[in-house]
């Protein structure tokens, strides 16, 4: 995995547990939310 | 010399629209396509896009007098990081491309893309209104406007929209319903068919050795035609499977591949009066519909033809009847049915009577078509209801399965619910069998009654008890719960009436997006809510009494004459 992936990975768990603490997403996380997904399309190919 | 005073008007500042249409260039096409009718009606509007630039650029053409201003979200810009890739870098290359949307002062954002993505980036934005569905803070989805809803429930979910997807953005964004003025053209003569042969995904397009047949057929049978295949470079390979096909040798002359030659703008510019364009569901079919050329496009796999006929009048649509069709893109499929269900001989028929007259009728592809193909197929026609909306119909009396029924229902119900606009609806011609189904269906609509009759029994309770002067919290909980209850049951009726499906995942929608900051606030909501559901269940319930009553007074008189 590369940094950068890992960076992300990081980003999102952490993110996933302020969440379970019942914290809002910082815009900080929604952008990581954003880029997360849109790799995750850019990925697959689609849209 | 007296000065005379003036006011001078308040200048007020433009507002601006932002589009979010992050999908593919069909969808963008789709949007065009829409605003600008948006701009007849509404000139007085900034418009601004935001695109993928691999979707955005090869539709500058058409963008760059439409839009105000088009913003591309440009993937390998975002990327970009001084040095080593990281996150950091991203995440201020993001904050850079969101500002440069803000700096826009937009006024309304409707998100027109619907995806994980674009709903994210939506909550990033700001907006004094925000159309369309995006995130809260908490990572749910929010979508506020019906429309929205409509599109979330009924589009993401299942096959029964009855609209078409310019007419769905038309809608969202509030685009006045205005009968179209259609220009009547003189008839030419149509010698040239473009083809394109391909779409995005395996399951919406024919294998290459169908459409040899089609263009043996074709050429063989009007020497007067030639036949341009077009697509993308990545599609070359296919379509010179079909060019070098042994079968076509001897019409070579007559078949120009294009096929990754051409830019979009190109083949934009070489559509004319003299072109009959014929394909399946993909971007090239609505750049022909919006230079006014006519279509007729196969429907395959999970191509809904309500939603996709390319926008324009007198367009035909062929689909198959295949049980499972349309399907969703995750569905395995291995045996592909519904490529077998169209015909290769339907499709030349109906192109044989298009290149000719314009149209396809009932007469002449039921005389030159044997009923093994004419029933596994249906074919659709197109045109624009009075207001301004287009609707497709079938060419061949008869042939409406229950979802079609089911479809028109709809139309009128979402029309007159959503928007107090009605259309009228001609009795529907059904079988006896669409008549039995139909019938199964009046309990089904009884029951969703009956549930958002409850639910708004049980909301007023509550807002009863809240608004006494002791209100007692354990009957406010047994009321809630009875409302639980009740949504519960929704899910029941879906389940054993899966044609109801849409009227269900609305409620669904509606109930976790009710409006209000308190309790009094969102009973009220919920009150109002289920009081439109129980409208709702009774148009389609009167609609459905009448077309089974129609049906049966029919029925007698034919059975009262054949007694005679």
């Amino acid at each position: 995995m590369s940094n950068f992936s890992k960076e992300i990975v990081d980003a999102l768990d952490s993110l996933k547990k302020s969440a379970a603490d019942g914290k809002e997403h910082t815009n900080e996380e929604m952008e990581v939310l954003f880029l997360a997904s849109l790799l995750e399309e850019e990925n697959n190919g689609r849209n | 010399m007296g000065a005379i005073k003036q006011d001078t008007p308040k200048e007020t500042a433009q507002k601006t629209i932002a589009l979010l249409q992050l999908t593919r260039i069909g969808d963008i096409v789709q949007t065009v396509q829409m605003v600008k009718e948006l701009r007849e009606v509404n000139p007085e509007y900034r418009v601004v896009l935001i695109a993928r630039k691999q979707f955005a650029n090869p539709l500058s053409f058409l963008l760059k007098d439409l839009f105000d201003e088009t913003i591309l979200l440009d993937f390998d810009d975002l990327l970009n990081t001084q040095g080593t890739l990281n996150l950091a870098g991203v995440r201020k290359n993001i904050q850079t491309f969101v500002n440069r949307i803000n700096s826009q002062n937009v006024s309304v954002l409707i998100n027109l893309s619907f995806s994980k993505t674009s709903n994210y980036l939506a909550s990033l934005i700001n907006s004094e209104h925000k159309i369309g569905t995006r995130f809260d803070r908490n990572a749910n989805i929010q979508v506020t406007d019906k429309w929205s809803q409509f599109v979330y429930s009924n589009i993401m979910t299942g096959p029964m929209c009855p609209f078409n997807l310019v007419d769905v953005f038309k809608l969202i964004v509030g685009v006045k319903a205005t009968k179209k003025n259609i220009e009547k053209k003189e008839f030419k003569t149509k010698t040239k068919l473009v083809i394109h042969p391909f779409a995005s995904q395996e399951k919406k397009m024919w294998k290459p050795s169908k459409w040899v047949e089609v263009v043996f057929k074709l050429l063989k049978n009007d020497d007067k035609l030639t036949i341009s295949l077009v697509g993308s470079s990545a599609e070359r390979n296919a379509s010179e499977e079909i060019t070098n096909s042994p079968l076509l040798k001897e019409f070579k002359n007559r078949i120009n591949n294009l096929t990754g030659l051409t830019s979009i703008k190109e083949l934009y510019d070489t559509f004319d009066d003299e072109t009959l364009f014929v394909g399946h569901d993909s971007m090239v079919g609505h750049v022909a519909a919006l230079k006014g050329v006519q279509t007729l496009t196969i429907s395959l796999g999970t191509v809904r033809p309500h939603e996709t006929t390319p926008y324009g009048d007198n367009n035909y649509n062929l689909s198959p009847r295949t049980k499972c069709f349309p399907c969703f893109p995750n569905d395995e499929c291995a045996f592909k049915q519904c490529h077998a269900d169209i015909s290769y001989q339907t499709v030349v028929t109906s192109i044989k009577q298009l290149t000719k007259e314009g149209k396809v009728t009932e007469e002449f592809i039921v005389k030159e078509n044997s009923t093994f193909h004419l029933n596994s197929a249906n074919l659709y026609k197109s045109s624009f209801s009075d207001n301004g909306l287009l609707k497709i119909n079938p060419v061949i009396s008869n042939t409406s399965d229950v979802k079609d029924v089911m479809r028109a229902y709809y139309r009128l119900s979402w029309l007159y619910m959503l928007n107090e606009i009605e259309e009228n609806l001609d009795y529907p011609e059904i079988s006896q069998k669409v008549y039995a189904e139909l019938l199964t269906l009046m309990n089904g609509l009884q029951h969703y009654f009956e549930l958002a009759d409850f639910g708004m029994k049980y909301s007023r309770y509550i807002l009863e008890e809240i608004s006494g002067e002791t209100p007692n919290l354990s009957n406010i909980k047994a009321y809630s719960s009875k409302i639980d209850e009740i949504d519960g049951l929704h899910l029941v009726i879906k389940e054993n009436f899966p044609l109801l499906a849409p009227l269900v995942d609305f409620s669904i929608i509606l109930k976790g997006n009710l409006f209000g900051s308190n309790v009094v606030e969102l009973t009220e909501s919920s009150f109002y809510a289920y009081s439109d559901l129980a409208n709702h269940s009774k148009i389609i319930y009167d609609l459905n009494e009448k077309t089974i009553t129609e049906f049966k007074i029919k029925n007698n008189k034919i059975n009262s004459i054949a007694q005679r």
